[in-house]
């Protein structure tokens, strides 16, 4: 949107998820492969639990706060993706992983979460694209539940946006170092497949076929 | 949260660039300035440059501490100074108030080599109480000062901060903010200077501000001022324009770089003018750069600082330019700027095209469940608060203080009313504590402790204040990102990771504060429930100052450095093997479903917090205590009614809930509630440590509190009429009972009684003075109402026949009772009176000096005797005895109608027998249990020469009653034990539509028992003619056998049980005037808080209420996320139905 970002990735998801390090990892790897960044942190309380966002602007800019919509969004958790809607637009993509953290406000209050087909319907009403995979499920089973931020990672290196920036292959993964768990997380979202959920039978076709 | 750096190879490489946060940029720009000492106390936004020169100090060879408070840690930095090392020290906004007093003088005394205070501000208030523009306090203690807009002007700065501060003597204050701190951007690194120390120089001219010198030294402040502004204008790179025009935005910090990306690619013909040193400002080029413009304005946070010092230069150098900024409403006043407020003031003051739409108004759906801060999952600190909620209740007043643990002021503990500073928490208690004549509670962590707890403890031993103070010691600084404390040193210089990289150090807060002269101390672990708990009780019930240290790492700490939290004291068996989990079969099942009694209220908040209350003081660690599935009282209840389910409601003030469950099992509750023999109460578990919950007392205070309140009374749930027809023979218990079952299940009931009042032995056995009539009026109004055809004055036998009932009615219920007395034959009783007791008291019932006089002898060990002993003393008579063949312990009737007896003057003679009468005298004889077997006079044995003589009037024979069966003309019935009809267990007689209820039937004769005899044949009845599933939807109670392993508490702290007021017992003898008053609310609360809950309860969010920890959601039943789980077992021992494993 801004004349000086090339592009703008905004990572959000809950507190303990690995959300900052997704961002940092993202950032770091542009950055030693020659381009300018700014990460920066949206501040809600990021103790493990709470709501956590941050972005990472490839481009000129001075001011560490995204300068309208983000190109790429990568929600680590549904409802997350859903707070942060407001600043969506026509040419965001939105990437979600589609595990849930039930807030504990909710269970206090004798609720369980709130119905995903209505958080991705917020979604879907701001951004122009909405994918959805539940790759924690896929990790859980193999021992490597922390390690769903780099597997968006590895789903958002396919996306059209990111893949404009012109960057060699292999930059993100070379930048995940030498950890094998880290380049099979990494793997496992690149090779994910991702549901389109932007339109609201798109959603239901979507969460049906997940069961 | 930040975490202590690692290594950062960046930070120690030379050249080049890298992505670094602004607050590394810091750390590096002081390793290029050759830093020699860094110091500072974790804050956020500045925790990460005291952990990036953690991380390096070894690797550099630079000196590093972190300082126990700011004040301290200036205090160190400037020592530093002046023993020659460029020095620097780190702190968030709040700290350079702490410091405030040194560095109110440093400026006087100037400093050795540089030294550079970095205050991290917080525009917004992210995460800190308030927001400050520090500016102001540098500008009042002459300090200048440097405001970075991104890391790599950070860098520079740091850099410049030292030559700078060289050059005029005075410390540099650099202001980053949270924008500038967190954020990660590209930064030029220049070359690493080792460090060096020049060695202190002596000067006590300058040194020492004692008056004298200080106001000399005041007039050198002047001149170094003078030289940091020749320094910043010689430096010439931290002020610059860019652009052209008569027009510009001037601007320093994290806004600066705002406004450089608005004009970038905004309105052309708009110049930047970008300060980064702003105070003492260059004020030359300022005026230079103004005099050549028609239009400034200023964007800042926080305060009009730089435009009011631009509004003076302008004014002082009468320069026409106009200028805006907050002052002219162009910009916010507080908080933090983002691109629309800037794009907006620069539209808005130069009246340009406006750009910015107004954000798309916030969907109108609703809001999204917010994630508040709450306690993670396993953190030991939750315990803490669980029990000082449980053990001080909701009345106390808490005080909170900075850091983790500021939390517990969150949902669900909401343990919290004031928050001030750091370490604020402790002189808040005493302060409130003295005025308010209160015992308080202060909470605080170890690491705020040591900051500036120990100085307000010392106040308050000194003060012998009442408050309780907890100190939280998890061995970190843990908020902050889990830097050391002054207890325990973090492997510094060590990159982290596996083993235990934490050494304890000499440091103890137990012995510290002892020696403050507390002498409550008491450390616990607060993994470990029980022992927590009972310290708090102590604590609760002490005098004067005490400290509780909860001692715990945190476990989200020892995670991250890959240690194992030390196992609690006892090991459990199989050391965490499974995960924690929830099991749904016991998870909110209610212990009396299973026999098909389940009561139908909601799952309610309050009436969780208080069962979860009482459950938490018997909490403990062990293995769970093997919960019974129903309570003991509700197991030896007749009527089964679920007495922790009301006796809960009372505690937690839902009377009406409570009297909901109370109708739901028992159709008179105004006579039981006065006159039942209180089994429960013998079951209750807290008779084996103090005293049984006075279970009935609190029955009648709700019965009371419905009486006073009709409109709230809930209205009884009636199966629809289905046309049948029963008769119910006798309105006593049973008889009444068995009506008002029978209509609630949508029977035409008639109920007949021979007498000319209902109530039978309630109205006519048990005295006024027990039981007063228009209580009992209350109860069969309440039968009557609800459609029961009540018929007195009809006899069986003589105005009725079993046949004739038989052909009118599908069923019939006898419910005749024992009306004929057994008599007792006494030899020679010619002159004196012998009087069956239930004639006796049916006559009784008025104190017409019809007895006064007399001296009575009662023979007869049951309620019987007792109640016609009392009644003979109101009638008047001079001396009554009970005479019995059982001891006192064997007695059957009431303990405490024996002991109310016996205040009033009644002589109980037990274990004699009545040998016979000797003119007015009747000789009695002392006897003893032979045969253990016989429960009937058989059983005893005359112990020869123990005979007694005593003069009497008059002797009332109270050994017992049997059924008169000779009513029921002719209808064969089998027969039971003791003259007793013959029933099954659901009061069904051998004819087929004949069923039978009450002392009629039942061996043990007691109201409650005749009730539930009631109901049961109800119960019979229905299903009889209904069929099974239908009578089965009201099943009756059950009959239930004594619980192989009687349930035991762990642990009860002891109350003493309410005594419901009593006439005295002068005054009573003198009337029927009923001798017991109920109990009023706020004894009825604080006993009914005395109910441990032992059984399963179906209604219970105990884990989501009171523990209230993360890991559980809801989804069907309750669960436990794995993901966040760290098995830390606290909701184990608090499930108050035992479903967590």
């Amino acid at each position: 949107m801004s004349g000086v970002a090339e592009l703008q990735v905004l990572f959000c998801g809950v507190g303990g998820q690995g959300v900052l390090r997704a961002a940092e990892l993202f950032g770091r790897a542009l950055f030693a492969a020659g381009k300018r960044v700014n990460i920066g942190q949206l501040h809600g309380m990021s103790q493990r639990g709470g709501s956590v966002s941050s972005f990472v602007i490839v481009g000129a800019a001075e001011a560490a706060l995204l300068d309208g919509a983000p190109d790429l969004v990568v929600a680590l958790e549904p409802l997350e993706a859903a707070r942060a809607a407001d600043c969506f637009g026509a040419n965001t993509t939105v990437l979600v992983n589609a595990h849930a953290v039930v807030p504990y406000e909710r269970t206090r209050q004798g609720h369980g979460y709130p119905e995903q087909a209505e958080l991705l319907g917020r979604i879907a009403a701001r951004a122009g694209r909405v994918l959805t995979a539940n790759l924690s499920g896929a990790l859980e089973p193999l021992g490597m539940a922390r390690a769903v931020g780099v597997a968006m990672l590895g789903a958002l290196s396919r996306q059209p946006a990111y893949l404009a920036l012109g960057m060699p292959s292999g930059v993100l993964l070379d930048a995940l170092g030498s950890s094998s768990d880290a380049k099979r997380a990494f793997a496992l979202g690149a090779e994910a497949t991702f549901l389109d959920c932007t339109t609201a039978q798109g959603t239901r076709d979507g969460l049906q076929a997940r069961h | 949260m930040s975490r202590p750096l690692r290594a950062e190879s960046a930070l120690l490489a030379d050249g080049g660039e890298a992505l670094l946060l602004g607050n590394e940029a810091i750390v590096r720009g002081a390793l290029e300035a050759g830093v020699a000492f860094a110091t500072g106390y974790p804050g956020t936004p500045s925790s990460e440059v005291t952990d990036g020169f953690a991380a390096l100090a070894d690797a550099v060879g630079l000196g590093f501490q972190y300082a126990v408070n700011e004040k301290i840690a200036v205090e160190l930095a400037y020592a530093a100074s002046l023993a020659g090392a460029r020095s620097i020290v780190a702190m968030k906004h709040l700290g350079l108030s702490s410091a405030g007093d040194p560095l109110s003088t440093i400026p006087y005394m100037g400093v050795g080599a540089g030294m550079v205070i970095v205050s991290a501000g917080d525009p917004g208030c992210h995460t800190s109480p308030n927001e400050q523009d520090q500016r102001h306090l540098a500008d009042m203690l002459h300090l200048p000062a440097l405001d970075p807009s991104t890391p790599d002007e950070a860098l520079r700065l740091t850099r410049f901060a030292f030559e700078l501060s060289e050059a005029c003597k005075l410390p540099v204050l650099l202001r980053p903010t949270t924008r500038v701190c967190h954020a990660r951007a590209p930064v030029r690194l220049g070359t690493r200077r080792p460090p060096e120390v020049r060695g202190f120089v002596r000067d006590p001219a300058r040194l020492l501000p004692v008056p004298v010198n200080a106001r000399r030294l005041r007039g050198d402040i002047e001149l170094r001022l003078e030289q940091a502004r020749r320094k910043i204008l010689e430096d010439g790179s931290t002020f610059t324009r860019v652009g052209q025009g008569r027009r510009a935005v001037l601007s320093s910090g994290a806004a600066a770089a705002l406004v450089a990306d608005v004009l970038r690619d905004g309105p052309a013909g708009v110049a930047l003018l970008r300060v980064a040193a702003v105070y003492p400002l260059p004020a030359p080029w300022l005026v230079e750069e103004l005099r050549g413009l028609d239009e400034l304005l200023v964007v800042e946070e926080l305060s009009p600082f730089l435009e009011d010092a631009l509004r003076s230069l302008a004014s002082v150098h009468a320069l026409p330019v106009r200028i805006r900024g907050q002052r002219t409403g162009h910009v916010q006043r507080h908080g933090e700027l983002s691109r629309e407020a800037v794009l907006r003031a620069v539209e808005g003051a130069f009246d340009l095209p406006r750009t910015v739409t107004d954000a798309p108004a916030a969907s109108a759906a609703p809001p999204l469940p917010s994630r508040p801060p709450i306690l993670c999952s396993g953190c030991p600190h939750r315990n803490a608060f669980v029990a000082v909620k449980a053990v001080f209740g909701d009345d106390a007043l808490m005080f909170n203080d900075i850091g983790c643990y500021t939390l517990g002021a969150s949902p669900p503990f909401n343990a919290g009313d004031a928050l001030l500073s750091m370490g604020s928490g402790i002189a808040m208690a005493a302060g409130v504590a003295r005025m308010t004549k209160q015992r308080t509670v202060a909470f605080l962590g170890d690491s705020t402790f040591f900051h500036s707890g120990m100085p307000a403890l010392l106040d308050v031993v000194k003060e012998d204040a009442d408050v309780v103070t907890v100190v939280l010691d998890n061995d970190v600084t843990a908020m902050t990102g889990f830097q050391e404390s002054p207890l325990v040193q973090i492997g510094a210089g060590k990159s982290g990771g596996h083993g235990d990289a934490r050494v304890r150090r000499r440091v103890d807060i137990a012995t510290i504060v002892r020696a403050l002269g507390v002498n409550h101390v008491e450390r616990v672990d607060p993994w470990q429930s029980a022992p927590t708990h009972a310290a708090f009780e102590r604590a609760r019930d002490g005098k004067g100052p005490c400290v509780l240290i909860l001692e715990r790492p945190c476990p989200v700490f020892l995670q991250r450095e890959g240690i194992e939290n030390p196992p609690v004291v006892e090991a459990p068996p199989e050391p965490h093997a499974a995960r924690t989990q929830v099991d749904n079969q016991t998870c909110r099942t209610c212990g009396r479903q299973a026999l098909g009694h389940r009561c139908h209220q909601p799952v309610m908040q309050p009436f969780e917090r208080s069962m979860a209350r009482a459950r938490a003081l018997e909490a403990n660690n062990d293995p769970p205590l093997v919960r019974p599935d129903v309570a003991p009282c509700a197991g030896k209840c007749p009527l089964f009614l679920c007495v922790q389910g009301y006796v809960t409601h009372i505690a937690a003030g839902q009377y009406a809930d409570a009297l909901e469950l109370i109708l739901d099992g028992l159709p008179l509750p105004e006579s039981v509630c006065r006159v039942c023999d209180r089994p429960c109460e013998t079951a209750c578990v807290r008779a084996a440590t103090d005293e049984p919950v006075a279970i009935n007392d609190l029955k009648r205070f709700v019965v009371d509190w419905a009486n006073r309140h009709p409109a709230d009374v809930p209205a009884r749930a009636t199966d629809a009429d289905h046309g049948r027809r029963v008769a119910v023979v006798g309105a006593g218990p049973a008889g009444l009972a068995a009506a008002s079952d029978l209509r609630a299940r949508g029977y035409r009931v008639s109920l007949f009684d021979a007498r000319a009042e209902a109530g039978g032995l309630l109205r006519f056995g048990i005295p006024e003075y027990r039981l007063p009539k228009a209580a009992l009026a209350r109860d069969v109004a309440r039968v009557t109402d609800s459609g029961v055809e009540l018929h007195l004055g009809r006899a069986l036998g003589r105005d009725l026949s079993l046949t004739a009932l038989l052909a009118e009615h599908q069923g019939v219920v006898l419910a005749l009772g024992a009306a004929r007395p057994i008599a007792l034959e006494i030899p020679g009783a010619y002159v004196v009176k012998v009087v069956d007791a239930l004639a006796y008291l049916a006559s009784a019932a008025a104190v017409d000096g019809t007895g006064a006089g007399r001296r009575v002898l009662v023979v007869g060990g049951g309620n019987s005797a007792i109640d016609a002993a009392r009644t003979a003393v109101r009638r008047g008579a001079t001396q009554v005895t009970i005479a019995c063949l059982e001891s006192r312990a064997a007695m059957p009737a009431i303990a405490s109608e024996i002991h109310e007896a016996e205040e009033e003057g009644v002589v109980l003679a037990a274990g004699r027998r009545v040998l016979r009468c000797e003119g007015p005298r009747v000789v009695t004889a002392t006897v003893e249990r032979a045969d253990p077997t016989r429960t009937d006079a058989g059983a005893y044995r005359t112990v020869p020469g123990g005979e007694t003589a005593l003069d009497i009037d008059q002797i009332i024979v109270a050994i017992g009653q049997a059924p008169d069966l000779t009513v029921l003309d002719g209808v064969e019935l089998a027969r039971g034990a003791g003259g007793t009809l013959a029933v099954d267990d659901g009061g069904a007689t051998s004819h087929p539509r004949v069923f039978a209820a009450g002392d009629l039937v039942e061996a043990a004769r007691t109201v409650t028992t005749a009730v539930a005899s009631g109901r049961r044949a109800a119960w019979g009845i229905d299903r009889a003619l209904r069929g099974e599933v239908e009578a089965n939807r009201r099943p009756p109670p059950p009959r239930l056998p004594a619980p192989a392993t009687p349930f035991a508490a762990k642990r009860v702290d002891r109350k003493p049980r309410v005594r419901p007021a009593e006439m005295a017992a002068g005054a009573r003898t003198s009337s029927f005037v009923e001798v017991v008053a109920p109990i009023d609310e706020v004894a009825a609360r604080r006993e009914a808080e005395r109910c441990l809950v032992c059984g399963k309860c179906g209604n219970c969010s105990v884990c989501i209420e009171v523990v209230g920890c993360p890991a559980f959601y809801v989804e069907g039943g309750i669960h436990i996320d794995r993901a966040l789980c760290i098995d830390c077992r606290l909701c184990v021992s608090t499930c108050t139905n035992g479903a967590i494993q």
